[in-house]
């Protein structure tokens, strides 16, 4: 009786122990097509760090251009004129007005301008001689000669001409000015003779 | 021969008349009188124009020798003159004034100017001439 219920007990236990084994061979087989899709998975991952990492570095590098895209426009704003000044005065230091320079071709005559540019605090924006270039349209009518940041200005033959003055500051965008000049000949040709009795 | 009066008197006439055709031309001086002519440098559109500073004074000449013209000994720029009939005067008609300015740095820079007409005509009668044959 002991002997059979040892029996017994033995092939349940040999019974359990199949099932076990059923169920460790089954885990196993499981834990095994879990670790594949894992590793698909960590594998899918690697490459989206590695698509990621490209993205941030050339996310980094646009960063960097428009920091410095930023910076240039800083400077810029630092430099940017609010307001251009150019004055213009006869050999006497009488102010001529600049909307429509109307100047003399009479020899000797010359016409002294200047140019100062403010920023938007009211700030004088310092010119650089070398950034400021004034230019007429026509040599032939009008001379221009340059003298630092100003210029002097001499008529020769009759007609319009524009004159033309680039200033660019330091780090800054370029502004031109210009304005028509009317030359008039007035040089003597010849004497109209008026008589009257003495 | 004898030349009176009336025999000048057609010819006179004719003067006259030719000179009363040009009155709105031609300045006429009488034989006994004399004129100031004044010289204004023009531009080419004949618009009042300024001399350069090199500019000469003016030198005036008349084409006819009827015509005295003496410049003005004041004004140094020379553009003002006195124009009187000759000594003794004559009838003169279309006599012209021209006024030169030579440039003293540059001798080809000359500007020139030429008068109107003028006529050198005689004032009322004051007495014959009498000639005799």
């Amino acid at each position: 009786m002991a002997l059979q219920e040892s029996l017994n007990r033995l092939a349940k236990a040999m019974t359990t122990l199949s099932d076990k084994q059923d169920l460790t061979l089954s885990g196993v087989q499981s834990n095994s097509s879990k670790l594949k899709h894992l590793e698909h998975e960590i594998d899918q991952i690697e490459a989206r760090v590695k698509v990621l990492s490209i993205q941030e570095e050339a996310i980094s590098a646009q960063l960097s251009d428009l920091g410095k895209v930023a910076q240039e426009i800083l400077d810029i704003l630092n430099h940017q004129f609010s307001s251009v000044a150019v004055i213009f005065r006869d050999s006497l230091g009488d102010e001529i007005p600049v909307d429509f320079l109307t100047l003399n071709a009479h020899e000797g005559q010359v016409i002294y301008g200047s140019v100062s540019a403010q920023d938007a605090l009211g700030s004088v924006i310092s010119l650089n001689p070398a950034n400021t270039q004034w230019m007429t349209s026509d040599p032939t009518k009008l001379q221009v000669n340059q003298n630092g940041t100003d210029v002097v200005l001499n008529p020769i033959a009759a007609g319009t001409a524009l004159l033309i003055v680039s200033i660019t500051p330091n780090g800054g965008n370029t502004i031109n000015f210009s304005t028509t000049v009317e030359i008039t000949s007035l040089r003597a040709v010849s004497f109209s003779i008026d008589l009257a009795k003495a | 021969m004898t030349k009176t009066k009336t025999k000048q008197q057609p010819k006179r006439r004719a003067m006259m008349a030719r000179g009363a055709g040009k009155m709105a031309v031609d300045f006429q001086i009488l034989d006994n009188g004399s004129a100031i002519a004044t010289a204004k440098p023009v531009d080419a559109a004949g618009l009042p124009a300024s001399l350069l500073s090199t500019a000469g004074p003016g030198v005036w000449t008349s084409d006819n020798p009827g015509v005295v013209v003496t410049v003005d000994p004041t004004d140094p720029t020379g553009l003002r003159a006195t124009v009187t009939p000759s000594t003794p005067p004559v009838l003169v008609t279309g006599a012209k004034l021209t006024v030169t300015s030579t440039d003293t740095v540059d001798a080809t820079k000359v500007i020139s100017g030429v008068s109107d007409p003028i006529d050198i005509v005689g004032g009322p009668a004051v007495g014959f001439s009498v000639q005799e044959q």
